[in-house]
């Protein structure tokens, strides 16, 4: 009899299931195969249409010096803007885990406003504020500095995907910040640490795994972002999502186009496992160190967020 | 009591597809009857024109309603060749290099000038697409009248030494850019299939104060000085101008390239009687003459009579359409793969 029961609830729950892995199905795995097979095959200069000979061609030429360096631009504009957003975001989420009542909706309103508003409109927006003549330019002016060139540009880019992705690195943080216990901060100051050190080796380790969800958040978006790139890029920056962008909707270079979504997604997902596996070994040093141990600490969370 | 949760949570769904379904419509007893077109064009000003003197007549006409799919010309091309077999657009708009290409790959049907009486009526550049050109265009020079007392007259100017670094080109691939390629091209002793003289002048031009791809912030450069010479459509600089922009456009002496917006009627569409009377009616002197207006694209029926003042603003008359470089599209198509590459690892990176 329980038995029973206990299948109908499992029933029940794949019932609900049941429509996102239809729209998961249909909408995310069979275009990727489709992608898949795509990249496989054979462009056709002067036609819209593409042959459907296999050739590995597209993959040996997204390998050459050029797409090469492409990718690693990609990869290191996504990385600056997740470092970033870490360095400017933990603050934040610091203050926002320590103040309470109508500063707290203030802050978190504040932080969560951004996330209503479109991303191009908030990119335009960025154009404004760091053009060759923006604000930004003639406040630095006042100090005699500048004018800097900040768009089109890598920094304009680097800087414009940590305005966009930073609330996702503020609210991974504060989310385990909001359940860390602030005594051990005062304790370890009773135990002589200076004000830095009691952050440095109590407070940000344990805060470890906010930062690990956070940037991994933050760095994913913005190595697939296209928009961010493409405004504040002027179109002379060029990263993968441009290229796959250009490939396939101006060449019609489809098979090509494919290869490098294709590595674009194998890229990104060695990188995260790596990032996995990395953080996993430094949750069992600070556990060796019986840092975690000693706390009430919710690791289901941690579990979760590094999902 | 669970049960009864995941019930009612699928009865939401079903019945929010089906609240969602489009409704069916009232009987008028004409060809149109429940039937929709969807047109895929340009957003703003163009999908304000022909809303207001297409679609009207359009839905009055035949009884049909008129759904927009709005963007750029890239994303309609890429669609009707993966939408080959079940277009989810009836009409297309396209540049005049991607209807020459979506007609060579069969994509698009051939112009049917029994059902589009216009298409008698158009110049014979706007039948030689193999779709309906409906807006002609010249590219030329956009020069800030700051720096220019005497309006510059070549595409030369822009190698001068003292322009340098305040010549933008446009981004390639696109209109203005890749005709700007070729003009750069044909200048330094180049053409559509020698295309080296191109690159390399394009090379000379470093450092480029901007790579052009938006008309706004291409707009913005000009007035605050930071570009002094840029290859442009004479609408948009006749408008920055009359806006007030401290520009003007000239047709330099090597030649202005032409540029044309076609319209189509998607391969294997079940409206194709319905897109052709759509085409029909933008084609008229309506519709043309509002375009003139407000775009400042010139009309492609020969019929189409516009003011003298407007006229002399836009591509009009046969001498105007004459005077103007055609593309050798089909040699660009084929290349431009090959020249996005070269453009990416020369011009954009060092």
């Amino acid at each position: 009899m329980k038995r029973l029961r206990l299948k109908k609830r499992e029933s029940s729950r794949m019932l609900l299931l049941g429509p996102g892995l239809i729209l998961i199905m249909f909408a995310f795995f069979i275009p990727m195969i489709l992608l898949f097979i795509i990249g496989f095959q054979t462009y056709v200069p002067g036609s819209g249409f593409y042959d459907k000979t296999f050739t590995l061609e597209n993959f040996v030429r997204l390998f050459d010096q050029y797409h090469l360096m492409i990718l690693f631009r990609t990869f290191k504009i996504a990385f600056l803007a997740s470092l970033l957003s870490l360095v400017f975001g933990y603050p934040v989420a610091m203050l926002l885990a320590q103040s309470r009542g109508k500063k707290k909706s203030l802050l978190l309103g504040l932080i969560l406003t951004p996330l209503l508003t479109n991303v191009v409109a908030r990119t335009l927006g960025l154009m404004i504020v760091f053009a060759t003549h923006g604000p930004v330019n003639t406040l630095l002016g006042f100090f005699g500095l500048g004018p800097f060139k900040f768009i089109p540009g890598e920094l304009g880019i680097i800087l414009g995907l940590t305005q966009v992705f930073i609330p996702y690195m503020i609210l991974s943080i504060n989310s385990v910040l909001e359940n860390l216990n602030f005594n051990l901060q005062n304790a370890a100051r009773d135990l002589g640490c200076s004000h830095f050190k009691a952050f440095w080796r109590v407070i940000f380790p344990l805060s470890m795994p906010g930062i690990v969800a956070g940037s991994l958040f933050v760095f994913l978006l913005s190595f697939s972002s296209f928009v961010t790139p493409r405004l504040l890029g002027g179109g002379s920056i060029m990263v993968m999502t441009m290229l796959i962008q250009q490939q396939a909707m101006q060449l019609l270079n489809w098979p090509f186009a494919a290869a490098a979504a294709i590595v674009l997604m194998v890229f990104s997902l060695i990188l995260v496992s790596t990032y996995n596996r990395l953080t996993a070994r430094i949750e069992r040093m600070n556990d060796r160190t019986g840092i975690y141990s000693s706390m009430k600490f919710d690791k289901g969370f941690y579990r979760i967020s590094r999902a | 009591m669970k049960r009864f949760t995941v019930v009612l949570l699928m009865f939401l769904l079903v019945g929010t597809f089906v609240f969602a379904a489009p409704q069916t419509e009232t009987k008028t007893g004409k060809i149109g009857d429940g039937r929709t077109l969807v047109v895929g064009v340009w957003g703003g000003p163009q999908e304000e024109i022909i809303r207001e003197h297409v679609v009207k007549k359009f839905e009055e006409e035949t009884g049909a309603k008129v759904e927009f799919v709005l963007g750029g010309s890239s994303d309609r091309y890429a669609r009707i060749y993966s939408e080959l077999n079940n277009p989810s657009m009836d009409v297309v708009y396209l540049s005049m290099a991607q209807t020459e290409q979506a007609n060579k790959d069969g994509v698009i049907l051939a112009p049917n000038p029994q059902r589009v009486p216009e298409y008698n009526n158009l110049y014979p550049i706007a039948k030689g697409s193999g779709g309906y050109g409906v807006a002609l265009m010249s590219i030329g020079l956009m020069y800030n009248t700051d720096r220019f007392k005497t309006p510059p007259d070549s595409w030369l100017e822009m190698w001068k030494p003292e322009n340098k670094g305040k010549v933008a080109p446009f981004v390639f691939p696109g209109t203005q850019g890749t005709a700007f390629l070729v003009m750069a091209a044909k200048v330094h002793g180049g053409s559509e299939t020698n295309i080296a003289p191109g690159f390399d002048a394009i090379k000379q031009l470093k450092p480029f104060p901007m790579i052009l791809s938006g008309i706004d912030e291409m707009n913005l450069a000009f007035q605050q000085g930071d570009i002094w010479l840029a290859p442009q459509m004479d609408g948009y600089a006749y408008n920055f101008k009359d806006a007030g922009g401290p520009v003007d456009f000239i047709l330099p002496k090597e030649g202005a390239v032409l540029s044309m917006n076609c319209a189509a009627v998607t391969k294997n569409t079940k409206n194709v009687d319905l897109a052709e009377m759509f085409i029909n009616i933008h084609l008229s002197q309506d519709c043309q003459e509002a375009y003139a207006e407000v775009l400042k694209y010139g009309p492609t029926n020969k019929n189409v009579k516009l003011s003298e003042n407007l006229g002399s603003k836009v591509v009009y008359g046969d001498a105007a359409v004459a005077k103007l470089y055609a593309l050798d599209n089909a040699s660009v198509t084929k290349n431009q793969s090959a020249w996005a590459d070269r453009w990416n690892k020369e011009i954009l990176e060092k």
